[in-house]
């Protein structure tokens, strides 16, 4: 934790520090007497600033208390009770390459949104959905594949029926002949 | 009364009705589901509303939010996991009494409390926020800011064990609402040249990616790791003897889930454990908490549902939200073109009451429909997290792609996604910085406007008496764990 800590409370530092840099270039003042628009977000980097520094300073605090004796018991106890906690989560601790299994599961699943969003405008709802949710099923450990394809796309049909046909609103075409296929899903 | 009576008759058409019975269940279930809370749905569920007139749209958010609260304890008490954060002083005494057999009346303990619990809190919103609306009328713009001040200070300084990522959470939310042009003289804030971001960060996207995609990334992440459920339980209602037996812990927990809930940024699960400390120390047998006992589900539960009716007050009455929640609805009223306020209770009289009675209705109809279809909640609990992940990310990218028909949205929405998942993981809450969000236009253009009227005066900003002691009760608060360390020194010094 002290770790994590000092490296937030530095991060935080240094966007506060980047944030007030770009709110010099807004007027502070304006008009006579009158409150400018660059005095507001300044001042809230500056608490941010503090913040910051607050959290970097706990966290070295944090690393004295630790290295402290009278500790040292409790740190072995709270070892034993994290050994504990870790083969109940073995599955997601697995390393793989030096990365934790659960964190590239983030990233599989963040970049298969990311994939989604881009294809949306290029392919249409039904075919970028139906994709994104069958393989995003498959990451996070659903199986048989078959019984998976048949869900994606049934619970896809289910959210274009309930925006689509129920509320009316409107879902990405795509381009092309995929622009033909959905606008023909989106009338059944 | 006659707008209650308004309110009531509102719910007697068939539409508003199946809203408000559709909204229960949907939220029971939502609750019951570890992974999937309230406020996400509720947040995925707004642009869906948005084809809809405003009363049923709200019927149906409220209906959620009263339901996923209970819903909670389901899963509290079956498997020993809190479906929602408001829930998980449940498992100290719900999932004992499950492991005694006891399973069904905890579960009807759980109904009648959560439904007794929120009935008193939606009649003391009643009772009080017509009266804090009046109030609020006079307001100036100089009360509005020493009220965002103390709002803010209220948030960053309750609820949370850490004050200082509390502190960060609420300056990251007023720093996103500097983005775009500023109100006053027009001036590009932060939008690095982006045309998109001239109106500000869209606040549907954003609340939609923090409470929906950052909850899937940390379920999938192993923040909490996932259960498999293997249970099978009905419900038993407690009997009026049993009832009449705990109607202190009862009451005194609605009187505090109540006040808790009115207080910005302490929610259900801050209510939940005040409820469920209070029991145990007031009671004859205080040893006896933990080893499941009614009493100890009922405190919390009544708590946690009270605390639903005491968060709209401040939301209704002065557009300041007071709990996540909340602020999620504050997007709603957005999308509906409406300002939350006390100017709601004049120009929007019949929404405001409907609200009211949706919400009494709601807390009522937790006890019908949890009695009725908690096999069908408990089935709910045996769908893996591998089909709700990919469907809430779905049911998020499609509401926000067709609120506006953007895709930018979608890329925003995702954005703040991954920043409510970093935050989660750096333990900053959530819910400050939503409020920060929603708080900081209101407290930036009040404080500039009183600056204007007091003729560039910081005297005239401070001064007013209603602007002066909210802006000393917030200092008071801001340093009231300061003055703690104080006066805990000063007493041990003397001993």
């Amino acid at each position: 934790m002290p770790k994590t800590e000092r490296f937030l409370g530095a991060a935080l530092l240094a966007l506060s520090i980047f944030l007030i840099v770009i709110a010099q270039e807004m007027p502070q003042e304006f008009v006579y007497k009158q409150i400018g628009p660059g005095l507001w977000p300044t001042s809230l980097a500056v608490v941010l600033a503090f913040c910051g520094v607050a959290l970097f300073f706990d966290g070295i605090q944090v690393v004295k208390r630790d290295e402290s004796p009278a500790l040292l018991k409790n740190t072995e106890y709270n070892t034993e009770e994290k050994k504990e906690k870790n083969i109940k989560n073995a599955v997601n601790e697995t390393v793989i390459l030096g990365v934790n299994l659960a964190h590239i599961k983030v990233i599989l699943i963040f970049i298969l949104s990311c994939g989604l969003v881009f294809f949306a405008k290029r392919i249409g709802f039904m075919p970028s959905v139906s994709i994104f949710m069958f393989l995003t099923m498959i990451t996070l450990g659903y199986r048989p594949y078959l019984k998976a394809v048949l869900i994606a796309v049934l619970l896809t049909f289910g959210i274009v029926f309930a925006f689509s046909t129920l509320m009316g609103v409107p879902l990405p075409e795509g381009t092309g002949v995929f622009r033909d296929i959905n606008s023909m899903v989106f009338q059944l | 009364m006659e707008n209650i009576i308004l309110g009531l008759n509102l719910l007697l058409e068939p539409f508003n009705f199946m809203m408000v019975l559709a909204g229960s269940v949907a939220g029971i279930i939502i609750g019951a589901i570890p992974g999937l809370t309230g406020p996400m749905a509720m947040a995925m569920l707004i642009p869906l509303t948005y084809g809809m007139e405003s009363v049923p749209a709200f019927i149906v958010l409220v209906a959620i939010y009263c339901g996923s609260v209970f819903g909670g304890a389901i899963s509290a008490i079956l498997i020993n996991t809190p479906g929602d954060g408001g829930a998980a002083a449940t498992t100290f005494d719900g999932y004992p009494m499950s492991q005694r057999g006891l399973a069904g009346k905890a579960l009807g303990t759980s109904m009648m409390c959560s439904s007794m619990g929120g009935m008193f809190s939606v009649v003391a919103l009643i009772l009080l926020a017509p009266q804090l609306a009046d109030v609020a009328l006079e307001f100036g713009p100089a009360e509005y800011f020493a009220l965002g001040v103390l709002g803010l200070s209220m948030v960053a300084s309750l609820g949370t064990k850490s004050q200082l990522r509390a502190l960060i959470a609420v300056v990251l939310g007023l720093l996103i609402a500097v983005v775009g042009l500023d109100q006053i003289t027009g001036s590009e804030r932060y939008t690095f040249g982006v045309t998109y971001f001239l109106d500000g960060v869209p606040f549907m996207p954003l609340i939609i990616g923090l409470f929906g995609i950052s909850e899937v990334l940390s379920r999938v992440g192993g923040i909490q790791s996932e259960k498999e459920v293997k249970v099978k339980a009905s419900a038993v209602l407690p009997s009026f003897i049993e009832l009449f037996r705990i109607r202190w812990t009862i009451a005194k927990s609605a009187l505090i889930g109540t006040f808790v809930g009115i207080l910005p940024g302490a929610g259900a699960t801050t209510a939940a454990f005040m409820g469920y400390a209070e029991a145990a120390r007031a009671s004859k047998h205080p040893e006896k908490f933990g080893t499941g006992i009614m009493e100890g589900v009922a405190a919390p539960e009544t708590a946690n549902n009270a605390a639903t009716g005491g968060a709209m007050v401040p939301l209704l009455a002065l557009g300041i939200p007071g709990s996540g929640a909340a602020a999620i609805l504050v997007g709603a009223f957005l999308l509906h073109g409406l300002t939350p306020g006390p100017m709601l209770f004049i120009q929007q009289q019949p929404l405001v009451y409907g609200i009211f009675a949706a919400m009494f209705v709601a807390n009522i109809l937790i006890v019908v429909t949890g009695f009725a279809c908690i096999r069908l909640f408990v089935k709910a609990l045996q769908i893996p997290y591998s089909i709700f992940g990919p469907v809430v990310i779905a049911l998020a990218f499609s509401g926000v792609y067709s609120a506006r028909n953007s895709l930018m949205d979608a890329w925003v929405m995702l954005g703040a996604g991954f920043l409510g998942y970093a935050m989660k993981k750096f333990k900053i809450p959530l819910a400050p910085l939503i409020l920060g969000v929603v708080l900081g236009p209101i407290m930036e253009s009040s404080f500039r406007r009183a600056w204007l009227i007091s003729d560039g005066q910081l005297y005239g900003v401070i001064t007013p008496p209603i602007a002066m002691s909210l802006l000393m009760l917030a200092t008071l608060i801001m340093l009231s764990p300061m003055l703690r360390v104080l006066i805990s020194k000063f007493q041990a010094s003397r001993s």
